[in-house]
């Protein structure tokens, strides 16, 4: 099954959402922010990466594009998480190489559906 | 698939709670502090702003808003931090805590506090705007008419040079589109 990283610095939301995952049977692993995100994807491959954008240390933005840096991840789908809708933010998500955009409230049913669209 | 994510509320009130504390010492201490102290603050009102959203306490979600927003303001340079606007902080933080206690009995908070507070920071954020309202410098009309408030003072250098594999799988723009 496919192998999801969740990056948030919110540990119920980061809950919320790894449960969520494996309800629907992927397997997840948890990271608190951008760095540590950072680090588990330069030890691991994952299929998906599911990020938060204001975080501490590093946020997601600059996560998603220290990971497009890194050659395992060059086409990984990675979608954004967050209260954030503006324009230009997403404009910068989108250019950082983010794949797709999933605006909070966490709604648990949306995110299965997002995730089947872009994960193959 | 429907899943039941009221197991995670106790975390979230515990988080919540918490956040209250660090915004509430955080913006006593503000002088000394810096971007980091303001940028601590704001994140602490954007998730329990997210939080209460997912939960279905509108209430909570509602009044936060407000208050990020002004957060939003102080912390990207739009807005003078002063000790009104600090000190409207202070009381709205106390209002969150109310209204995070009346949500998680499932009760609405009728305290007058909270009306006053958000009414405080709605004209605050109407009236005091820092930002000029008129006559923009020749630099922000060459930007985008929508994103000239927004962009203004948090630069970025974003350096995007499409290569042939963009549109290989994982770059799916309707995903985009699609919200």
């Amino acid at each position: 099954m496919a192998k999801i990283l969740v990056v948030d610095d919110s540990a119920s939301i980061r809950n919320m959402v790894a449960f969520t995952l494996k309800q629907a049977s992927y397997e997840t692993v948890e990271a608190v922010d951008g760095k540590d995100g950072l680090a588990k994807a330069q030890k691991e491959k994952f299929d998906l990466v599911i990020t938060d954008v204001n975080m501490p240390v590093m946020d997601g933005i600059t996560l998603c594009g220290n990971l497009r840096a890194l050659p395992a991840f060059r086409f990984t789908p990675i979608l954004i998480l967050t209260t954030e809708s503006s324009p230009e933010i997403k404009q910068r998500g989108k250019a950082a190489g983010a794949t797709g955009w999933l605006v909070k409230p966490f709604n648990p049913d949306k995110l299965l559906a997002t995730i089947k669209r872009v994960i193959r | 698939m429907s899943i039941d994510l009221s197991q995670f509320i106790p975390t979230f009130l515990e988080e919540s709670y918490e956040g209250l504390e660090l915004m509430e010492s955080s913006l006593l201490n503000l002088e000394q502090g810096g971007e980091d102290t303001i940028n601590a603050i704001f994140r602490a009102a954007h998730s329990i702003k997210g939080g209460a959203g997912t939960f279905g306490f509108n209430q909570v979600t509602d009044f936060t808003h407000e208050v990020e927003t002004l957060l939003d303001e102080m912390r990207d340079g739009r807005r003078q931090v002063e000790q009104s606007s600090v000190n409207l902080l202070l009381k709205s933080v106390d209002c969150i805590r109310l209204l995070i206690d009346a949500a998680k009995d499932g009760q609405e908070c009728s305290e007058p506090s909270i009306e006053e507070n958000f009414t405080a920071i709605q004209a605050l954020l109407k009236g005091e705007s820092a930002e000029p309202v008129s006559a923009p410098t020749a630099s922000e009309m060459s930007a985008q008419p929508d994103e000239t408030s927004a962009s203004q003072s948090n630069t970025w250098l974003i350096e995007f040079i499409p290569s042939h594999e963009i549109y290989k799988p994982a770059m799916m723009s309707y995903v985009f589109l699609a919200h």
